[in-house]
């Protein structure tokens, strides 16, 4: 069953084009993290999917639905960004009230709850907040109201970090009781590894990787060795990022090869490691390689 | 396919109820306005003093309450314009709801507001007559409740409208800003050709625009055409709104 359906779905500002022909397929009931750089897109996209802006050319449906203007959609959607204004003149109690009356399967006790255990007195006014108590405010908000599509677009802003274990903790806890379509979006997928089924990966304008944690992972080996071998026997591969520590470097190379040049390998005295989900996530985004001091070094040099 | 699914009536009297709740200091705004006017335009009164033969002589002044008025007008207009701040459509767009029942929530507050409005400002004339009548210790001569009912009533009736349209007029305006700041120029383009035009030939044209309303004496003919312009004002609007993208700086 498929929550969320893109065909060809792109999205342009003017003449600047932040979606291009994307296609893409969520499937109902699963966790999955939205990645990518700054500006790739991740916030547009969730914000197509709950029809705050129009798509630009392409098919997008939710729950079989085109969201731009669908009470429907509406109804079974909530997205939570640092963005979220609630009114002025409300406090957080207040502001539970409203949740309530627009949530059908609202839990007020566990939101209670909830703001008591991160210290957040209803009392309080939503502006008065500082950027993590709003934060948790808001994220607290998002798992209360256990929308069929719950999205969350860079939760964790602000947050330190128990509350972010906490908050990962608590989401995990109300998903496995209460199933539901999540879209996560974070920067820090090392804290987000344990909790996510799937990962969406968006780079230049589309979609760089879909599908489960595990098989991001399998996309890629970690090479260690001497760095003489690693010259010798490592360089057919397309190397995607290199890291020396102490004696020993690390090359994370694409996992295409066969059991003969594993063995031929292991024989030369490298070792092959798999590598985390986040450093899968860093080198398909490019974002080992420190590339900034080459501006520096440019300018130094002009 | 769908767990949960709202009427779109059901959906803009709760939008509405959230406005109600969300907007209360502007009613505060209102009520500290009104005592304003009463407090420092209460005491404009137009004296007058007729001379007859030698024996007969008076001193009249005419207290209105139209301080009170031009203020709740202007707060009209003011509120119009403050509920198409995107501020407003994030807070409203941040529980469940589309562009038709936005739309919608805003206009039945702007049938409240109006009504509470009409109501204490027409009321404020009664406040002005107690205060004329402990000031000055005079005869008053003008309709109330109990003397002519209907004309309290059809006062009522007539300060709602105009504050509601007040308010439409300042909500579409809002709108179309929010499509394009360029529509401020416009705008501001439109008020001094009007302006200017009503200046140099007082009674015909602008000033016969209203007319068209406040010169009706019909309250059927004048009930429609109320009504034709608040349909066109909410239909304009809605043009705009039901294209806007939100939640999105």
């Amino acid at each position: 069953m498929q929550t969320i359906s893109l065909r060809d779905v792109t999205k342009k500002y003017r003449s600047l084009t932040i979606l291009d022909q994307v296609n893409l397929e969520i499937r109902e009931n699963a966790i999955t993290g939205v990645v990518g750089r700054n500006g790739a897109g991740k916030t547009t996209l969730m914000k197509m999917i709950a029809g705050f802006i129009k798509e630009s050319g392409g098919e997008l449906r939710v729950f079989g639905e085109r969201p731009f203007n669908s009470l429907s959609v509406s109804a079974n959607t909530i997205f939570i960004d640092d963005m979220m204004g609630f009114p002025d003149a409300m406090t957080l109690g207040d502001i539970l009230v409203e949740c309530e009356r627009f949530y059908a399967k609202w839990d007020g006790e566990l939101a209670k709850r909830l703001l008591e255990y991160f210290s957040l007195p209803l009392v309080l006014k939503h502006r008065i907040l500082s950027k993590g108590k709003r934060s948790i405010f808001n994220a607290v908000v998002g798992i209360a109201a256990r929308c069929p599509l719950t999205m969350f677009d860079e939760p964790i802003t602000g947050m330190d970090s128990a509350a972010r274990r906490d908050f990962y903790r608590a989401l995990l806890k109300d998903y496995i009781a209460h199933p539901r379509t999540i879209l996560l979006s974070s920067h820090h997928v090392e804290e987000m590894e344990d909790l996510l089924e799937d990962v969406l990966l968006i780079d230049g304008k589309g979609i760089g990787f879909h599908g489960p944690i595990t098989e991001l992972q399998e996309k890629f080996l970690a090479l260690q060795g001497k760095r003489e071998t690693l010259e010798i026997y490592a360089n057919r591969y397309a190397v995607i990022h290199r890291s020396t520590t102490g004696p020993l470097a690390e090359w994370i190379v694409d996992n295409e090869h066969t059991e003969a040049e594993l063995v031929a390998l292991k024989q030369a005295g490298i070792r092959i490691a798999a590598v985390s989900a986040s450093d899968a996530y860093l080198a398909m985004t490019g974002q080992t390689r420190g590339g900034v001091d080459d501006v520096f070094n440019a300018m130094e040099r002009a | 396919m769908f767990s949960t699914q709202w009427s779109v009536h059901e959906l803009a009297k709760r939008q509405f109820l959230f406005k109600l709740n969300a907007n209360g200091p502007i009613f505060t705004m209102l009520i500290l306005l009104q005592i304003i006017a009463t407090v420092f335009l209460g005491g404009a009164s137009t004296s007058g003093y007729e001379s007859y033969d030698d024996p007969f002589s008076f001193v009249y002044s005419t207290v209105s309450n139209d301080g009170q008025i031009g203020l709740t007008l202007f707060w009209a207009f003011i509120v119009g314009f403050l509920l198409t701040s995107s501020a407003q459509r994030n807070e409203s767009f941040a529980f469940v709801t589309n562009r038709l029942t936005f739309q919608l929530g805003n206009f039945y507050f702007f049938c409240a507001a109006a009504l509470l409005g009409g109501v204490t400002t027409v009321l404020l004339g009664s406040v002005m007559k107690i205060i004329t009548l402990f000031s000055d210790n005079a005869i008053i001569e003008s309709a109330g409740l109990f003397s002519a009912p209907l004309d309290f009533f059809s006062q009522i009736y007539a300060m709602t409208v105009y504050t509601l349209l007040l308010m439409l007029i300042g909500y579409t305006i809002g709108t179309f800003i929010q499509l394009s700041r360029l529509f401020i120029m416009l705008f501001a383009l439109i008020w001094i050709a009007v302006t200017q035009y009503s200046f140099f030939m007082l009674g015909t044209s602008a000033g016969e625009l209203l007319h068209v309303f406040y010169g009706e004496t019909s309250i059927l003919l004048f009930t429609l055409k109320v009504l034709l312009l608040v349909g066109i004002l909410f239909g304009l609007s809605f043009w705009v709104t039901n294209r806007l993208e939100v939640r999105n700086p």
